[in-house]
């Protein structure tokens, strides 16, 4: 039971972050299809380190098919869900080797990395040209800043969540 | 919202809600968030990021030769192609689909002029003018490229 709550808060705080974002114009600054603060990528780092990898990825569907359902049309769940999927896997994958080899910054770049790729495979699948891959450049140098911004926030709420009695560190 | 706005104000510049000098929530989360050391796996995944990145961009690059042809792109089929050294007006080319729009073209340049799709990446994207550079319309699955090879419609002029 609190589990079914937790994850549904969750959803929620993430649903909530993805349509936040949609006020950030990031692609004024940098125009290039897709690109995003990915402040989502929050919640998922948090369910993956304090809730378990099947709260996480559980998380990650349901946002995504509701933030699509609500605010991007179902051609935007194609793209959030297959570079969600990459990043959770990277994230996943680099979680083993937390705190010896990776910090929480470097998980999540390799996460937002991971996210734009995945994003921009699809793109190309979508448009039936590989020309598109040239904003790939461009979308890595914005994964570092953006994840590095989510990794702070993210090392920020580990330290609450580390006061709190509620949840612990699952490694 | 304006209490949302307060509270994070507190959380930035003292680390947490204090009432007087009795915190209510004080958790230094700056201190823990930079305190993050970071691990030689962190160093590799940055470098690697940024190697890949400088070598996709270097594998995309062209040399301007002078010739430029826009093509635009429809669903993988091109729909058209534009010679833009060419070019001595300024043109418009109306398109239709789920997301109508209008390209266009001057001599030298390109750009989606206007879009009904909703990001309007496409418009921000601005003109087009080096070998090489592409404009997208996600939505409407539509693309702008300019490649430096001459348009089919040239080839029986090179060839007198």
């Amino acid at each position: 039971m609190k589990k079914l709550t937790l994850n549904s808060m969750m959803i929620s705080i993430a649903l909530v972050l993805s349509f936040m974002e949609r006020f950030i114009p990031l692609g004024l600054l940098v125009p290039v299809p897709g690109i995003k603060l990915g402040l989502a990528n929050i919640v998922t780092l948090f369910a993956l380190f304090y809730l378990g990898t099947a709260s996480a990825i559980t998380i990650t569907v349901i946002r995504c098919v509701l933030a699509s359902l609500l605010f991007g049309g179902m051609s935007s769940l194609l793209y959030s869900l297959s570079g969600a999927f990459l990043a959770l896997l990277a994230m996943s994958v680099m979680k083993l080797g937390y705190q010896k080899w990776f910090s929480i910054i470097g998980i999540s770049v390799a996460g937002a990395a991971a996210h734009n790729i995945g994003q921009i495979l699809v793109a190309a699948l979508m448009m039936k040209n590989w020309a598109i891959l040239m904003y790939l450049p461009y979308l890595l140098i914005t994964a570092l800043v953006t994840g590095f911004i989510t990794a702070i926030a993210s090392s920020g709420l580990f330290s609450l969540a580390d006061h709190s009695s509620v949840l612990k560190l699952k490694t | 919202m304006a209490a949302a706005i307060v509270i994070m104000y507190h959380f930035i510049t003292r680390g947490g809600i204090i009432n007087g000098d009795r915190p209510i929530i004080h958790l230094d989360w700056r201190a823990h968030a930079l305190r993050q050391k970071l691990k030689t796996g962190d160093w590799i995944v940055f470098i690697f990021i940024l190697l890949s990145a400088i070598s996709i961009f270097l594998a995309f690059k062209q040399e301007d030769t002078g010739i430029k042809t826009a093509v635009i792109i429809k669903d993988g089929v091109v729909i058209d192609r534009i010679r833009l050294d060419k070019l001595d007006k300024p043109m418009l080319f109306p398109y239709e689909g789920k997301y109508p729009g209008v390209i266009e073209a001057e001599p030298g340049r390109i750009r989606f002029k206007e879009a009904q799709c909703p990001d309007k990446v496409c418009v921000h994207t601005g003109w087009l003018s080096h070998v090489g550079q592409i404009a997208v319309c996600l939505p409407q699955k539509m693309m702008i490229r300019i490649e430096g090879t001459p348009s089919d419609d040239d080839i029986d002029i090179y060839l007198h």
